[in-house]
C-alpha cells in the first residue's frame, strides 16, 4: 500500500494554496489555448518556459502539466462546436460530436467529452502512481547499452506513429540529431560547431529552439492563413446525458481509456494516435457501424477518453525512465533541467515529492478542468472573438523578454529569430517538427551513452546485441520499421493523416 | 597645446575626485543591492554556498545581497561576466577551483586571466571528494585497488561528472602518484553516473555527492581525497594516509571580486565573511552541502588561487590532457 501513501504525500503538495493556483492557472491556460486554433500546447509550454523559471519546481512542473492536458480539454470544445479541432488529437471528435451538435445535441456531446476525459484523466493518475514506481525500479537495470537501444526505439517510433510522409520525418530527425551535436564534446571537452561563440558551447539553447520552433514559427505561420475564423457556434442546450447516452458512452471511454493509455506509454506516443485507434476500433466492433459520422455517442466518449488517457501516460517513460517520449516531454524534461533535476531513473526515489505532486496535480487538474469547461463553456467559445493582432505582438515581445530573462544572452535571441524562420520553412515544406525536437533533445543523451557504452565495452560494438535488454529494443526496432514498410498499415496511417 | 594641457588636468581632477569618492564610497559601502554571480546552475552546491553566505551577508551590511545564477561553460560564462564587471563592491563572484584553477588550463579561448582579472576577498569553504567504488568491485581499500588495476591495466572505469571537473583532476593526479592507469568515463552531472555506480555499470566515482550512497550501504568509499577525514565517515582514511603523502589537491569555493576592488570594501567583506562562516548555524547548513568552512585572508586567497592554478598545470602536463 505504498502507493497510498505516496499519494497522499503527492497530494499534500498538489493541495498546497500556492500550487492549486498554478494548477489551476496552466489548466486555464491550457484550456484558453486549445480553444484558440493554431496556438498548440508545445509553443504555450515553449513560451511559458521562461516564467516557471522563477517558480518553485513543482509549481512549474504542475502548471506545464496542466497547459497539455487543459489544450486538450479546450480543443474538444471548438471541435464539437464549430469543427474546428484546437489540437490534432481532436480530429477525430468532430467527426460526431460536430454531428451530435447540428442534431441539438451539443451540450451532450461537451459533456460526453469532459467527462470522458475526466474518466481517462483519473484512471491514467491512478496507472502512473501503480506502474511509474515499478518502471523505476527495471531502468536501474538499464545501462549505457539499454539506454542507447531505448532512445533509437523511440526515435524509430516516433517516425512510425508522426502523419505525413516518414521520409520528412526522417530528415528532421536527423536534424535534430546534427543540432544537437553542437557544443563542447562530453568525452574530451572539445568545442563541435560553435564557431567560437561561448554561448554555444554548452550547446544550442533548448529554449530558443523551441520557441523559435513552434512559439515564433506558428505565429509567423498564423499570420499567412487566411484570418476569418469561425464566429458562428450552434446553441447549447441541455449539458446533461440520459440514461441511454450513459449506457452507450461508457463502454467506449473504458476502452478508449486502455487504448490510449496502452499506446501513450510507448515512445513516440502521446493523445493523438489514441484518438484515432480509439475510433477505429469503437466503429469496428459497434452493431451499428452505420451511425459512426451521424452522431455516435461512442464517438465522442472513446477518442477523447483515449487522448486524455494517452496524453497523461507519455508522462510515465518520462518520469521513470527520464526519457521524453514526444515533443510536449521533452518540453517538461526541458523545464525540470532548467530547475536543475536531471530527468532520471532516481527522480522517483531523489526528489518523491515532486514525482508525486505532478502525479496529484494530475488528478485535481482534471477536477478543475471539469468545473472550469462546463458551466463555462459559453465564456470559452466567446474567446474566439480575440483580435489576433493583439495577441501576436503580446506573445512575441512575452518571447524576447521571457528568453532573454533566463540566459541574459543576446546569441539565444538570435537564435530564437533563427529558428523561428527554421519553423516557418518546415511548416511550409510540411516537415514535422515534433520529430526535430525529439531528436534534438534525444541525440545528446544518445551520443553520450553509445560511447560511454563503448568506452566501458573497450570498443566492442556486439554489447548493443548482445545485453538482453538491449537485444528486445532493438529487435523493436525493426519490428517498427517493419510496420511501416507494411502496405496495410501504410493505408491506415495515410488514413489517419487524411482525417 | 593649450585646450590639451587643460583637458588633461581636468582629467586628471576628476580621476582624483573619482578616488576619494571611491574610499568614501568603501566606508559607505554597501549602500545598494549586491549581486553574487554564481557560474553554475541553481540547486548545485555552489549554489546553496552562495545562499547561506548572501543571507548572512545581508543581515550583516543591512543591504540585500543578491544571488544571480550565470550559468555555462563550465562556469567560465558567469566568471567572465564578474571579470568584466565594474569594480565596484556590487558584483561578486562565487569562484571555484574549478574556474580558477583548472579551466585556466585546459580552457585556451578562456576570456579571463583567473589572477589578473580578479581580487581575491575570501576563501569560504573545502569542499570534501571521496574514491567510491560499487560493492561488487573486489577492492576494499586504495592498496587492494591499485593491485586490481595492475592486473586490470585501463580497464577499471571511473566516473567523473564530466571532463575538467575536479573529480577528473582528482582521478588523473592519482593515477600519476600511483602509477595505474584506470579509464576515464565522463557523465554530465553527477546525477546520472551515480545511478550507473550504484547498479554497478561503471566500477568506480570520484566525486563528493556520493557519500549519499555509501551512507544508504549502495557503494563503499575507498578514500577521501582532501586532507582531512570526512566527519560523517570516520573510519574512511585519506588518499595522504592510504601512502600518498604528496596528494594535494585543494577543491576551494570563494569570493572574489573584479580587479581594483577598493581596499575598503575588500576589508568590509572580508571580515562579514569571516563573521558568517564563524557562525555555527551556518556552519552547520555548509556541512549538509558536503563542505566544510576553510575561511582564508584575502593575501592567503591570492596565494591558493595562483598556488593551484600552477598544480593543475602540471597535472594537465603529466596526464597528457589535451582539450578545448
Amino acid at each position: 500500500m505504498e502507493v497510498f501513501s505516496s499519494l497522499y504525500l503527492g497530494f499534500s503538495v498538489a493541495v498546497s494554496p500556492a500550487n492549486i493556483g498554478y494548477c489551476f492557472t496552466g489548466a486555464l491556460v491550457g484550456t484558453l489555448i486549445g480553444v484558440l486554433p493554431g496556438i498548440g500546447p508545445l509553443a504555450t509550454m515553449a513560451m511559458l518556459l521562461p516564467l516557471t523559471f522563477y517558480l518553485p519546481t513543482s509549481s512549474a512542473l504542475i502548471m506545464l502539466a496542466g497547459i497539455y492536458y487543459g489544450a486538450l480539454y479546450g480543443s474538444s470544445t471548438t471541435a464539437i462546436l464549430m469543427k474546428v479541432p484546437g489540437e490534432s488529437s481532436s480530429v477525430v471528435t468532430c467527426l460526431d460530436g460536430y454531428v451530435m451538435a447540428q442534431q441539438g445535441r451539443a451540450g451532450v456531446a461537451l459533456a460526453t467529452a469532459a467527462l470522458a476525459s475526466f474518466f481517462a484523466g483519473t484512471v491514467a493518475t491512478l496507472l502512473i502512481a501503480v506502474f511509474g514506481p515499478a518502471l523505476t525500479s527495471v531502468a536501474q537495470q538499464f545501462g549505457p547499452a539499454e539506454y542507447f537501444s531505448l532512445m533509437v526505439l523511440g526515435l524509430i517510433s516516433a517516425l512510425v506513429f508522426t502523419q505525413g510522409s516518414p521520409i520528412k520525418a526522417l530528415a528532421m530527425i536527423f536534424l535534430g540529431l546534427l543540432l544537437g551535436t553542437v557544443g563542447a564534446d562530453i568525452n574530451t571537452g572539445f568545442d563541435r560547431f560553435t564557431f567560437g561563440v561561448p554561448d554555444l558551447r554548452d550547446g544550442i539553447d533548448f529554449v530558443a529552439v523551441s520557441m523559435g520552433l513552434f512559439g515564433i514559427a506558428e505565429i509567423i505561420v498564423n499570420l499567412d492563413r487566411s484570418r476569418d475564423r469561425p464566429v458562428s457556434t450552434l446553441p447549447i442546450s441541455r449539458l446533461w446525458l440520459t440514461r441511454q447516452d450513459f449506457k452507450a458512452a461508457w463502454p467506449a471511454a473504458v476502452r478508449g481509456t486502455g487504448v490510449g493509455a496502452a499506446l501513450g506509454i510507448l515512445p513516440g506516443g502521446g493523445a493523438m494516435l489514441g484518438s484515432f485507434a480509439s475510433y477505429a476500433i469503437e466503429k469496428r466492433i459497434s452493431r451499428t457501424p452505420d451511425r459512426f459520422g451521424r452522431g455516435a455517442i461512442e464517438g465522442v466518449s472513446g477518442p477523447e477518453a483515449a487522448n486524455n488517457a494517452g496524453a497523461q501516460a507519455s508522462f510515465i517513460p518520462m518520469l521513470s525512465l527520464g526519457i521524453p517520449s514526444n515533443a510536449v516531454m521533452a518540453m517538461m524534461a526541458g523545464a525540470m533541467l532548467l530547475h536543475g533535476i536531471a530527468p532520471s531513473p532516481s527522480f522517483a526515489a531523489q526528489r518523491p515529492d515532486l514525482f508525486w505532486g505532478l502525479i496529484a496535480s494530475m488528478w485535481i487538474g482534471n477536477v478543475m478542468l471539469l468545473v472550469i469547461n462546463l458551466p463555462l463553456v459559453g465564456l470559452w467559445v466567446r474567446l474566439l472573438r480575440i483580435p489576433y493582432d493583439v495577441l501576436f505582438p503580446v506573445i512575441l515581445l512575452c518571447c524576447c523578454i521571457g528568453l532573454y530573462s533566463i540566459s541574459h544572452s543576446f546569441a539565444d535571441l538570435m537564435l530564437l529569430a533563427l529558428f523561428g524562420l527554421v519553423g516557418v520553412v518546415c511548416v511550409k515544406l510540411d516537415c514535422p517538427m515534433a520529430p526535430l525536437m525529439l531528436a534534438f533533445i534525444l541525440g545528446p543523451m544518445m551520443e553520450e551513452n553509445l560511447r560511454r557504452a563503448m568506452l566501458l565495452a573497450y570498443g566492442d560494438v556486439t554489447i548493443f546485441a548482445t545485453r538482453p535488454l538491449s537485444a528486445a529494443m532493438l529487435i523493436a526496432c525493426l519490428l517498427c520499421v517493419a510496420l511501416l514498410l507494411l502496405p496495410t498499415f501504410r493505408r491506415v496511417r495515410a488514413a489517419a493523416t487524411d482525417a | 597645446m593649450m585646450i590639451a594641457n587643460s583637458v588633461k588636468r581636468i582629467a586628471a581632477t576628476i580621476v582624483a575626485a573619482a578616488a576619494l569618492m571611491g574610499s568614501a564610497a568603501a566606508q559607505d559601502y554597501p549602500t545598494e543591492p549586491v549581486t553574487i554571480v554564481v557560474p553554475f546552475a541553481p540547486g548545485g552546491r555552489v549554489d546553496g554556498i552562495a545562499r547561506v553566505l548572501a543571507e548572512s551577508l545581508s543581515k550583516q551590511l543591512g543591504q540585500p545581497f543578491v544571488v544571480s545564477n550565470r550559468e555555462g561553460a563550465g562556469g567560465s560564462v558567469g566568471a567572465d561576466y564578474v571579470a568584466k564587471a565594474k569594480p565596484d563592491g556590487y558584483t561578486l563572484l562565487l569562484n571555484s577551483a574549478g574556474t580558477h584553477a583548472i579551466l585556466p588550463n585546459v580552457d585556451k579561448n578562456l576570456a579571463y586571466d583567473s589572477v589578473k582579472d580578479f581580487t581575491p576577498i575570501a576563501n569560504l569553504v573545502e569542499g570534501f571528494t571521496f574514491i567510491g567504488a560499487h560493492t561488487s568491485v573486489k577492492a576494499d581499500n586504495i592498496k587492494e585497488l591499485i593491485d586490481l588495476a595492475k592486473e586490470n591495466p585501463g580497464k577499471i572505469g571511473f566516473a567523473t561528472s564530466g571532463v575538467g571537473t575536479y573529480g577528473h583532476f582528482a582521478g588523473e593526479s592519482f593515477k600519476i602518484a600511483s602509477d595505474i592507469n584506470l579509464l576515464h568515463v565522463p557523465y554530465r552531472g553527477s546525477g546520472p553516473a551515480m545511478n550507473d555506480l550504484a547498479a554497478g555499470h561503471v566500477p568506480l566515482m570520484i566525486a563528493g555527492e556520493i557519500v549519499e550512497l555509501a551512507k544508504a550501504g549502495k557503494i563503499k568509499i575507498l578514500a577521501v581525497t582532501n586532507e582531512q577525514r570526512w566527519h560523517e565517515l570516520p573510519d574512511v582514511p585519506t588518499l595522504k594516509e592510504s601512502g600518498f603523502p604528496q596528494f594535494t589537491l585543494h577543491s576551494w569555493i570563494g569570493l572574489v571580486g573584479p580587479a581594483g576592488l577598493p581596499a575598503g570594501v575588500v576589508e568590509k567583506l572580508s571580515k562579514a565573511t569571516e563573521t558568517a562562516m564563524a557562525d555555527p548555524a551556518v556552519q552547520d547548513r555548509l556541512k549538509g552541502l558536503g563542505v566544510v568552512v576553510n575561511f582564508s585572508s584575502p593575501e592567503a586567497f591570492a596565494k591558493r588561487i595562483s598556488e593551484d592554478r600552477a598544480a593543475y598545470g602540471e597535472i594537465v602536463k603529466k596526464a597528457g590532457l589535451t582539450f578545448k
